[in-house]
């Protein structure tokens, strides 16, 4: 078979010829809530990605079989931004430009949530993302951009909190090398010092190395009481792997993200026991919680874990602010209705059948999210309480929980 | 739609000035750089950069490009000498150095950070919506640059590239010093991979290093290849294509929904995989042309 | 400070004792081939994969499921390798290089389809260390340390003791004269990659003996492997050898100067800094 560039030239056309036919059928769906997943699919971010984009799908079926959201069905566009800025802004123009969708959601790691949000911004419509650097809070975006993890900063001040609370003097910081890990980094020393405590070693480590060995004997030099882990689930298994086969002492403390149950399972029940994990609080009780993970568990036979549970708030509180908007998929209705239908007053709900008979009604609700209370602020950030979990056999044990208005976070 | 063709059409533009440089290193002097997406970055922070400390658009494209052809330049003087598969992974491991440097070099790149915020220039210059300007100077910086390949092309410098690539033994007994034109080389194709970081660091308006991994190499070697080494105007058809094929696979899962979501991304990949095997094996001009390795103990008798 | 130098010591002996089984094929296979293999650390994944298929899936303990993962590494790979690299109608190394970039992504991404994107592990228990002074190595981490030493030293005997390891080495050294005096080159490249992709499905079992497996784990291998390959002078598996271990020592030992941030770029410098001094490595043929 031998092909030569003419032929090429042709296959080429053809495939262009049909992504030009896929927008115009696109198109012609006008009468639809049309959403973007733009979640990591490949690369490295992909392990949560996948959770994403498959909450989005059973959210937006359990919508549409009831008729969807004021009478328009829920029409996902998922696109994948392989965990690099440039696929998501290429990907993103796509959702944007073709598909014309009336909400991007989905957007982890930092670097591709700032990199979509000026098309977001530029287009009017909401976007959600789960990055936590600060900046995010500060970028000018003219209130279209959300999130629904908690800012490094607010969540230096719970760790700081905690240590104290527990009776830890001395801390060491193994953190990843992205704007999550490095915002806690710098962020956390100073609030521990505030509580009276010392920070004695702090290693930044990059990702996917083939080992880790020397960055942990590096950051236990000091034999602190605690190490603050700052990166996630993958990364953490390899970290705390080699920093139990070292034997070295200390006791772990992280997001739950990271301590999710695939960590567990990863190290073993026996050796996660005592870690200290610092998640938001009241999502596992809230009716949201219950309802994604039952979802999820019918669907993958899996928990939901902390990004399905993100996931969830996205498509729920856009997909409630339409309603609550009667219908109005303009992205300026959808960013007049999201506090309205997510933050108090009005009543607690955390299911779309809760919700939706209340709202038809002309009823204030206030949605309740799986992830956190999905109260946004002024910033479009979240304020959620935290739990402060051991775990023991296996399973998160609710220790204390941290009110948000105890936190000094200026 | 229009204005997703209008995106298309940006990208395809800013990617076509990466492969008309990579296009001046392999296609016309035979240098296997597997390290473009270095002085792509280096273009783009340095351009990025400097606006942001209030230098004009144009002066730190300038000294974007500036530092990217230094970067080359020294990367050249060091590796250049050494065989091509040598050069090869040199270059790829320099590509990776560079962007460990703008991961970690905080307080200069806010590393992991990114830089946030970059001005388009001319903005709302004369009423014209933002992307079409925009889109306006990337075609202006394409001709700009596809005039100048072509003119180099055919000028006595490439004419000894191209000798040198097809016979470095004898461009090098006809007393041409081979080390020296392939520096020039280098830096001429990284200059031009410079001028497409800046236009596409001002086009997000946002850079981070991880925009900067060696896959954007990748597909550059592939639209180079789908055009046909050696052809500016391959260059350009051969980037259409690419992004056409990167595109348009998007638009595959509208048409095959049966699938989930994960596993067609890494059918795309596979997909991808396979089409640059193919070009290489199936397009001649690559094929026609390859150097016959001489032992090592020849060289070093 | 001696304690944790000699710490540091034992993490790059342990580093390098995996990359030297990456490397070493590679360069066996560039010597024989002429081309640098892109693919070859996705053999490594692709080890830890099959192994992982038959250990966590099918539940058949880990070291049957190791040799069933090394012989299912090598029913996939050596055909893969012999069709991408010896079949094609390529000839030049530019070529094969390309290709092998293409192999790279396919191998990746067909493990990712099937098996998913997410990290995955051995069905093996966390382990607690024997501390001997400064040094600490967990039961797994010695028997990395034995089988690599193990392999490393095979390979040697097969290249300097047997026929095989002659054909191999002359055609190494001059292919057209190997060819002309009649060693069946075809049969001897079929041996090199099954060699080749022993080696690195085994090294890439270690790795998931260790640590976590992800289908990115090879590439994410391909600077270190490649660095210690050139460092001890391509198409030279005693170079590699050496190579891996100032790799890994270097690597290591540099965090006590300056950020661990940077250790993959000292590798790198290290590397480049040799090449200037030596352009075929410091054990290549001068």
């Amino acid at each position: 078979m031998k092909l030569d560039r003419r032929q090429f030239l042709a296959t080429g056309l053809a495939g262009g010829a049909t992504a030009l036919l896929g927008g115009g059928l696109a198109r012609a769906q006008a009468e639809a809530l049309r959403i973007g997943a733009l979640t990591p699919l490949t690369g490295g971010g992909a392990v949560y990605g996948t959770t994403m984009s498959r909450t989005y799908t059973l959210l937006a079926d359990e919508i549409n079989k009831v008729g969807g959201v004021a009478g328009k069905p829920i029409q996902l566009f998922t696109e994948d931004t392989q965990t690099n800025p440039d696929a998501g802004v290429r990907g993103a123009r796509k959702l944007v430009d073709v598909n014309r969708v009336h909400a991007i959601m989905g957007t982890w790691s930092s670097a591709v949530t700032l990199a979509v949000a000026p098309i977001a911004v530029q287009a009017r419509i909401p976007q959600f993302c789960v990055s936590s650097s600060p900046v995010i809070s500060t970028f000018k975006d003219d209130d279209f951009l959300y999130r629904t993890a908690y800012s490094q900063a607010v969540i230096s001040a719970v760790y700081a909190t905690t240590a104290q609370s527990l009776g830890f003097k001395t801390a060491a910081l193994l953190i990843l090398n992205n704007p999550y890990g490095i915002g806690l980094g710098d962020s956390f020393p100073d609030r521990f010092a505030k509580v009276g405590g010392k920070v004695t070693g702090k290693v930044i480590y990059n990702p996917n190395q083939s080992s880790y060995r020397s960055e942990i004997q590096q950051a236990l030099a000091g034999k602190p009481d605690v190490i603050l882990f700052g990166g996630y689930t993958p990364d953490g298994i390899q970290v705390f792997k080699e920093w139990f086969q070292l034997g070295l002492g200390g006791t772990w403390m992280g997001p739950g993200f990271a301590f999710d149950q695939k960590f567990i399972q990863g190290i073993g029940a026996q050796a996660a026991e005592g870690i200290v994990v610092v998640e938001g609080a009241p999502n596992l009780a809230a009716t949201a919680y219950k309802n994604a993970d039952k979802l999820f568990r019918a669907a993958h036979n899996q928990d939901a874990d902390f990004f399905a549970a993100m996931a969830y708030d996205h498509l729920m509180v856009v997909s409630l602010s339409v309603l609550a908007g009667k219908g109005d998929t303009s992205g300026d209705a959808i960013k007049g209705q999201i506090r309205k239908v997510s933050n108090p007053p009005g009543k607690v709900v955390g299911t779309w059948a809760e919700a939706a008979p209340l709202i038809r009604t002309g009823e204030k609700v206030n949605y309740e999210g799986a992830s956190s209370s999905c109260d946004f602020d002024e910033n479009g950030d979240v304020q959620t309480d935290f739990g402060v979990y051991r775990i023991k056999s296996g399973k998160w044990a609710l220790d204390r929980v941290i009110k948000f208005g105890e936190l000094k976070t200026s | 739609m229009t204005e997703y063709l209008i995106a298309l059409a940006t990208i395809v533009g800013i990617q076509v000035l990466l492969t008309l440089g990579l296009n001046f290193h392999y296609g016309i002097t035979g240098l296997v750089n597997f390290g473009h997406v270095a002085f792509y970055a280096l273009g783009a922070y340095a351009s990025a950069l400097l606006t942001l400390a209030g230098v004009p658009f144009l002066v730190a494209m300038g000294a974007g490009v500036g530092v990217a052809v230094l970067a080359s330049l020294l990367l050249g003087t060091a590796t250049l000498r050494l065989g091509e598969d040598y050069f090869a992974i040199l270059t790829l491991g320099f590509s990776e150095f560079v962007r460990l440097l703008l991961l970690n070099a905080r307080e200069l790149t806010r590393g992991a950070l990114g830089i946030p915020g970059i001005p388009r220039p001319w903005r709302g210059l004369g009423g014209v919506p933002d992307h079409i300007m925009y889109l306006g100077l990337v075609l202006i910086a394409v001709g700009v640059a596809f005039a100048l390949c072509e003119v180099l092309a055919r000028s006595p410098l490439g004419r000894t590239l191209r000798a040198i690539r097809d016979d470095e033994q004898a461009a090098m007994a006809l007393g041409k010093d081979v080390l020296r034109f392939r520096l020039t080389s280098l830096g001429w194709g990284a200059g031009l991979a410079a001028v497409a970081g800046s236009l596409w660091a001002h086009y997000v308006t946002y850079v981070v290093p991880d925009q900067f991994t060696p896959e954007i190499t990748f597909y550059t070697w592939m639209a180079m290849i789908i055009g046909g080494p050696g052809s500016t105007r391959g260059a350009l058809w051969g980037t259409a294509i690419l992004v056409a094929v990167l595109e348009g696979t998007r638009f595959a899962k509208d048409v095959m929904p049966m699938i989930d979501e994960p596993r067609l991304a890494a059918l795309r990949q596979v997909a991808i995989g396979l089409g640059l095997i193919l070009m290489t094996v199936y397009v001649r001009k690559l094929g026609g042309r390859s150097r016959p390795r001489v032992a090592p103990a020849t060289v070093s008798g | 400070m001696i304690a944790e130098f000699v710490h540091l010591t034992v993490t790059g002996v342990l580093v390098a004792s995996l990359l030297a089984l990456g490397a070493v094929g590679l360069s066996l296979t560039f010597g024989v081939a002429r081309f640098a293999n892109v693919a070859h650390p996705d053999f490594m994944m692709l080890g830890a994969y099959t192994t992982f298929a038959f250990n966590s899936l099918i539940g058949v303990p880990l070291g049957w499921a190791a040799l069933a993962g090394i012989v299912a590494a090598l029913l996939v790979g050596v055909p893969v390798a012999r069709i991408a690299y010896d079949k094609l109608p390529v000839t030049g190394t530019v070529q094969l290089l390309i290709i092998s970039i293409g192999v790279s992504f396919i191998l990746r991404h067909v493990v990712l389809f099937f098996f998913g994107s997410g990290f995955l592990q051995f069905a093996v228990p966390l382990q607690r260390p024997y501390v001997w002074g400064p040094v600490r190595l967990t039961p797994y981490q010695i028997l990395t340390l034995v089988v690599a030493s193990v392999l490393v030293l095979a390979v040697h005997l097969l290249l300097s003791r047997t026929k095989l390891g002659r054909i191999l080495r002359a055609i190494a050294d001059n292919p057209v004269l190997c060819e002309i005096s009649g060693a069946d080159v075809g049969r001897a490249r079929l041996a090199m990659w099954a060699i080749a992709v022993l080696l690195a499905s085994t090294g890439g079992i270690l790795f998931g003996l260790n640590l976590v497996i992800q289908p990115n784990m090879g590439w994410d291998l391909v600077i270190p492997i490649f660095s210690a390959a050139i460092l001890g002078g391509i198409g030279n598996p005693y170079g590699a050898m050496a190579g891996a271990l100032v790799i890994g020592l270097v690597q290591e030992w540099s965090t006590l100067l300056i950020p661990s941030v940077y250790k993959e770029a000292v590798a790198f410098c290290a590397m480049a800094l040799c090449l200037m001094f030596r352009p075929r490595g410091l054990w290549g043929a001068a």
